[in-house]
């Protein structure tokens, strides 16, 4: 009796939550509709372009999900701008609560850009962490992999295959700001997202030191420290280094305290002719290998290069403000290093290696991050990540 | 649960040379063998190993795996897991002929987990301390770990057994401390985020108590929301510890790193709630202490997130470890402090834990029936009734101010803000010049939405802090994970220094154990 008295009184408040809740939602949707003047929408002169998204289909390929609804005509998929300051339309907001048709076609391609068969291209529609909106497809001999489900925003997808480097990527099917959903259907519907599979070329076994968690000790003071990209050390006396493949200025303000420094740079220098770098900057394909295969060995490699990092401190308000050129995560420099010329100045040998980020300075120590091909006259950087010629056991960076 | 499971008192390894065994058995060698063919992948999926008891009567090793043993001397691992409390050693005997040619003891001690290190129970206040029984030897250095939001005190005791054994596994020698505070206030927690920031401010001093009264070394670490108490405990009460590790920290950035604070209103700026994109920024609660900046003494100058717990960088060395999450095209970091680029939805369906720094921060002064949200000040309106049609009678909520008043207001005399605000004008304590410390942190609390992502979403201050990203920097070779999540690929979300297997995180604990000097 009593229980049923229990479960009675819960009932009536989960009823009394839900009414209250509504009213609010329409209070919020009521103050929000303050800002601005009635829903009008305006058109877009270009639908949005977002990277490998195709031409909207004239026809449509019907998921098994999606049997009852009607085709989709090529005007369909016209995103449409929504009027800022209004409130999201409710069939968006019922698409992102309960879901609407989402159709995709992914392209496989390699580096190369050509159709990558029999690829694994695993994942899940996201529908608020439901089970059941998973997939795992093979693509076909095109390269091309077509999925149909139910969705709340966002494709996540990765796609593998032996012999590549996995792939990941995100693609929304909810636009911010555009009437993006159309006859319980996210549009445009079915894009074409083309994803690029690296291939496994031949990674090349290195040294490397990761320089997130292996930090080394500070370079000397207002003065050139040679570096060693084998030890990937201090050149001796200042760390195990024997042999200079550049030298490092270190300059810093001054200290609290702490020891903490907010400013200060620090300054590359390549000295034997040849020896040098270039600036490159990762892909963005969402892939595990982001660099280059090979070093170019026809650029031009520059000699020195000054990276800098301060942070100032408003007196008043104490707010920061950086004034930062440090390597961007997304950047790595290409190096030329230990290069030697036969007598009429020519170069007859060299090694290749590359520094990625984080590159910094602080009162804990320096961080670097470097990997060191052995093998003379090999431009390659596509590094094994299954051993580590530095430290066997350090591993977990990236090839 | 945890008092009736038994662990291993000690992880060993038994190098055994056998020349000669009694009887000969597969099972075993067969599993070992099974287990180490397997490549590290394969090991996810957890491999069906056979295991046997050990009486009083004594398990024959397998010929075939002594055999294996003189073949390889650097094989020959046993696995032994405890089943009960004993004092007893584990003996290996070496037979030949029916007579005993050798005797080798291990000496044991296998207890329950728990009681190889303090509990520490801050739930009530102060400190409720239950020492370890069978306490491991220790270098004098003391670590004491706090768990984070919407962990109860049962779940709490999983939280430090497992810390405590990867720490100890990974070569910690430091006496552990798994510290239980109050996180989880709330029959349904997952909605009561704010009044856990507020408990996490009064938990602080008797945090600060107990640490302050251990002797030696004290390294302290805090998962997600934890890091609120003990950045307060230090910031606030003073506590003294030598370094600090913020694992995932839930705080604002802006409190460590004014600069992360960003009052732009633009669309790019994720933190400000979509409704208020229209209204100056000198609308904005976030920015009300600006109107009293030239009076120091006025306590409203201090309610904000900016520079709260400067004096965390000051009183210690700090570790940062966040997540960044690893897809290049989600660079917004882990599946709880990911941002949007628009306000996430009211009451969007469960699970609620997506979005969930930005829901709570743009949710503040929305409304206590939001499940995500309060009713103070924040991100609310401030309104009044107005009577919409005379007959019936019927009234409407107004706000008070339109967008084009409101920007009038501020360009002209945005003092008049200071008592006629444009946000939510709730609670009344606020809007007075003295307001009581625990007041300005519950403030801060259910008040005042931070402009600044979470600590453990990127790198802070790196000149200041140590800044690991564990999503990138603490996984095994190749950037193996233990999971390919369909909507989270294999990304390293918040909790996974705990949730996922210790294979996948031992180097983020080996990190931990060498900067901490564990």
């Amino acid at each position: 009796m009593k229980k049923a008295r229990l479960v009675f009184i819960v009932a009536v408040c989960v009823v009394i939550i839900v009414a209250i809740l509504r009213l609010e939602g329409r209070r919020n949707q009521k103050s929000a509709s303050d800002v601005g003047v009635g829903t009008n929408v305006v058109r877009t002169a270009t639908p949005v372009r977002r990277s490998g998204e195709g031409s909207p289909e004239t026809e449509v390929a019907l998921g098994k999900s999606s049997a009852a609804l009607s085709p989709m005509r090529e005007t369909d998929s016209v995103l449409v701008r929504l009027e800022p300051g209004h409130p999201k339309p409710a069939h968006i907001v019922k698409a992102q609560k309960d879901g609407a048709q989402a159709k995709i076609t992914f392209l496989v391609v390699d580096d190369k850009g050509r159709p990558v068969p029999d690829a694994t291209v695993a994942g899940g529609f996201y529908n608020h962490e439901r089970d059941g909106h998973g997939f795992s497809s093979q693509t076909q001999n095109d390269g091309t992999v077509e999925l149909t489900d139910l969705c709340v925003w966002e494709i996540n997808y990765g796609v593998e295959k032996s012999g590549y480097y996995e792939t990941r990527g995100r693609y929304d099917f909810y636009k911010a700001g555009f009437d993006c959903v159309k006859d319980g259907r996210w549009i445009p519907w079915n894009p074409t997202v083309e994803v690029v599979l690296k291939r496994k070329v031949n990674p090349v076994t290195m040294y490397v030191r990761q320089g997130a968690i292996n930090r080394l000790a500070l370079p000397k003071l207002d003065d050139w420290t040679g570096f060693d990209l084998e030890r990937s050390d201090w050149v001796q006396p200042h760390g195990k280094g024997k042999h200079e493949d550049f030298q490092v200025f270190f300059r810093r303000g001054e200290t609290n305290h702490m020891g903490v420094f907010r400013q200060f740079s620090l300054t590359f220098r390549f000295c034997k002719p040849f020896d040098g770098f270039y600036l490159a900057r990762k892909d963005g394909t969402g892939s595990q290998f982001k660099c280059i295969y090979e070093a170019d060995t026809n650029r031009i490699y520059e000699t020195e290069i000054e990276f800098s990092y301060e942070r100032l401190i408003d007196p008043v308000s104490g707010r920061s403000a950086y004034k930062n050129k440090m390597l961007e995560p997304d950047e790595y420099l290409v190096l030329r290093i230990r290069s030697e010329t036969d007598e009429e100045g020519r170069l007859i040998k060299a090694n290749y290696a590359k520094i990625c980020a984080p590159l910094f300075a602080a009162f804990y120590g320096f961080q670097i991050t470097t990997y060191f091909n052995p093998n003379e006259n090999d431009p390659n950087l596509e590094t094994d990540t299954s051993r580590n010629l530095l430290n066997p056991k350090d591993l977990g960076f990236a090839p | 649960m945890n008092k009736r499971s038994v662990i291993i008192v000690a992880s060993f390894v038994l190098a055994i040379i056998a020349l000669f065994v009694v009887r000969t058995q597969t099972t075993k060698r067969a599993a070992v063998v099974e287990h180490a063919s397997r490549s590290p992948e394969q090991t996810s999926a957890a491999p069906t190993v056979a295991t046997r008891k050990i009486t009083a009567d004594g398990v024959a090793l397998p010929g075939v795996f002594a055999d294996a043993v003189r073949a390889d001397p650097s094989k020959g691992v046993i696995l032994i897991e405890g089943r009960a409390a004993t004092t007893e050693p584990l003996v290996l005997e070496i037979w030949r002929k029916g007579r005993k040619v050798l005797e080798k003891s291990l000496p044991l001690h296998v207890a329950p987990v728990e009681q190889m290190y303090a509990r520490v129970n801050l739930r009530d206040g102060a400190a409720a301390v239950t020492p370890g029984s069978c306490l491991p030897p220790a270098n004098g250095t003391n670590v004491v770990f706090l768990h984070g939001f919407n962990v109860d005190a049962e779940k709490a005791r999983g939280w430090h057994a497992e810390m405590f054994k990867r720490l100890w596994q990974s070569g910690s020698k430091a006496r552990f401390h798994g510290v239980t505070w109050r996180g989880d206030i709330g029959g349904i927690n997952v909605f009561r985020y704010h009044e856990d920031v507020v408990s996490a401010f009064a938990t602080a001093p008797h945090l600060k108590n107990y640490v302050n009264g251990l002797s030696g070394e004290k390294i302290m670490m805090a998962h997600s929301l934890g890091n609120m108490v003990v950045s307060s405990a230090i910031a606030d009460h003073g506590m003294s510890v030598g370094k600090y590790f913020m694992l995932n920290a839930a705080v604002p950035a802006e409190a460590y790193d004014p600069s992360l604070w960003s009052d732009s209103p633009d669309a790019s700026n994720r933190l400000v709630h979509d409704y208020w994109r229209d209204y100056t920024n000198t609308c904005w609660s976030a920015k009300w202490h600006e109107l009293f900046a030239g009076a120091p003494s006025d306590d409203r100058g201090r309610l904000t997130w900016k520079g709260r717990f400067a004096g965390v960088l000051t009183g210690t060395a700090a570790y940062n470890f966040y997540s960044s999450g690893d897809s290049a095209n989600s660079a917004d970091g882990d599946q709880l402090f990911e941002l949007l680029e628009e306000t996430p939805a009211t009451g969007t369906p469960p699970p609620s834990r997506r979005y969930a720094w930005q829901k709570q921060e743009t949710h503040k002064g929305r409304g206590a029936f939001d499940p995500a949200g309060t009713s103070w000040a924040g991100w609310g309106f401030a309104e009044h009734e107005e009577q919409a049609s005379a007959d019936p009678p019927t009234y409407t909520m107004v706000r008070d101010y339109s967008v084009a008043a409101a920007n009038a207001t501020a360009a002209t005399n945005p003092l008049a803000f200071a008592e006629a605000p444009v946000f939510l004008k709730n609670p009344p304590g606020m809007f007075t010049n003295s307001i009581p410390p625990a007041l300005r942190n519950e403030l801060l609390a259910k008040g005042i939405p931070a402009l600044s992502p979470a600590a453990g979403k990127a790198t802070i201050i790196p000149d200041t802090l140590v800044n690991v990203n564990m999503n990138t920097a603490c996984k095994p070779e190749g950037g193996l994970w233990g999971r390919n999540h369909k909507d989270y690929g294999k990304r390293w979300l918040h909790s996974d220094m705990k949730d996922m297997a210790f294979f996948y995180t031992h180097k983020l604990y080996k990190e931990l154990v060498e900067l901490g000097g564990l």
